[in-house]
């Protein structure tokens, strides 16, 4: 039996990658999938640091207001990218979290290049379990409510959603909002176990990581990226034998389920093997089939009714050549 | 290590920098615009402050995608 000191560390960073993954799940439920992650945990750090250290705050309301300041700036993040397309709106917040990196380094009242040192030590594995359900009820509800499915709707197309009556634009920032504050607050629990916040925390390789166990897991149900944090978590641990080439068999390993499963480890239908031995079945992301989605009807319907392009031209033949 | 990678990471980023804000209809804005942030990263050195310089980019990115998603000269597409 190894001794438990060894698990704890493990234990903690896993529970709060869980909840830091799932406030991503919740913001890339409406097709935003933010590169800020890292950012917006840095400032919950940040902001419960400070108020514990410079304010004398006790540690829940402190928790409580990096939770808070996450989520006012996952609305300031929402806000700005409202109009980008796919493409843009990542890069944005990737150089917003870049920008906040580079501002926290400069800024000397939250310790600049030296770090912001000195935060007491609050958070165990009590509170990481307790942040990491709270975090998990939150995305849970949020998953099954109304707003959860207009979220996938927006993220499917915005378009479509919008002629279905869905606020495309409330619906984006509520999701942004709900997933920063998430994260902000894991992240305000993570500057209470280490002690400290650096800025190059908040940069874009560290938001990676989260991107990664997302990805991994799967974006499709609540389920993946739990599975991906704690997997991706614990594996660099499982591979301490390979010493300095873990990395790159945690490296192949990734490659290796991303090839095998694209949409990631539980895609939008869960495991066949695993539901057929656990008899688990997971609960996943697809309406009823009563509730077809609207791009299949029009697309299926506008295809029958206008004859191809290229029967007008040709005279009802299509070309050979392709 | 450390140093190497936000040297990389700044390198790259102002070159995705460039090339949003510049949009892709016209290859010469891109042009026009690495210069112009390249002069306009020295005069915030100068007159403001030399701890911005690493911020002007994403600042610039952000609001310029804010205002003109399609970059300032527009897209290709549209």
């Amino acid at each position: 039996m190894p001794n438990l000191a060894f698990f704890e560390p493990i234990a903690i960073f896993t529970l709060l990658n869980v909840a830091m993954t799932v406030g991503l799940y919740v913001t890339a439920l409406s097709g935003q999938l933010s590169m800020a992650t890292a950012a917006i945990a840095g400032v919950g750090g940040y902001a419960s640091g400070i108020l514990t250290v410079k304010f004398g705050v006790p540690f829940v309301p402190a928790v409580l207001g990096g939770a808070l300041l996450g989520g006012l700036f996952g609305c300031i993040l929402a806000l700005l990218t409202l109009k980008m397309r796919d493409f843009i709106l990542k890069l944005t917040t990737l150089a917003a979290g870049e920008a906040l990196s580079v501002l926290a380094f400069n800024w000397d009242y939250i310790g600049g290049a030296n770090s912001f040192t000195g935060i007491p030590p609050h958070t165990g594995l009590l509170t990481c379990v307790i942040v990491a359900a709270m975090s998990l009820y939150v995305a849970w509800r949020f998953d099954g409510s109304r707003l959860g499915y207009a979220a996938r709707a927006v993220r499917d197309d915005p378009l479509a959603a919008a002629s279905m009556g869905v606020s495309v634009a409330q619906v984006r920032i509520v999701t942004f909002v709900v997933g920063s504050a998430i994260i902000g607050m894991a992240g305000s629990a993570q500057a209470h176990y280490l002690l400290v916040v650096t800025p190059s925390q908040l940069g874009f390789f560290v938001s990676l990581n989260y991107i990664i166990f997302l990805l991994f897991g799967g974006l499709q149900t609540l389920a993946g990226p739990v599975l991906g944090a704690v997997l991706l978590t614990a594996l660099p641990e499982a591979l301490r034998f390979a010493n300095e080439y873990r990395l790159i068999v945690y490296g192949l390993i990734i490659v290796g389920v991303m090839l095998w499963r694209t949409d990631g480890l539980l895609g939008r239908t869960p495991l066949g093997v695993a539901r057929r031995i656990s008899g688990i079945t997971l609960r996943s992301a697809r309406l009823p089939q009563s509730m077809l989605r609207a791009e299949d009807i029009l697309s299926s319907s506008t295809a029958a009714a206008r004859p191809p392009a290229s029967a007008v031209i040709t005279g009802g033949e299509r070309p050979s050549c392709c | 290590m450390n140093v190497m990678h936000s040297l990389l990471v700044r390198r790259v980023a102002l070159c995705v920098v460039c090339m949003l804000v510049a949009g892709n209809r016209y290859f010469e804005a891109v042009i026009a615009v690495a210069l112009a942030l390249g002069i306009l990263e020295s005069l915030v050195t100068g007159y403001v402050s030399s701890s911005l310089r690493d911020a002007v980019a994403f600042f610039v990115l952000i609001g310029v995608l804010y205002l003109r998603p399609d970059g300032l000269f527009g897209s290709y597409t549209t």
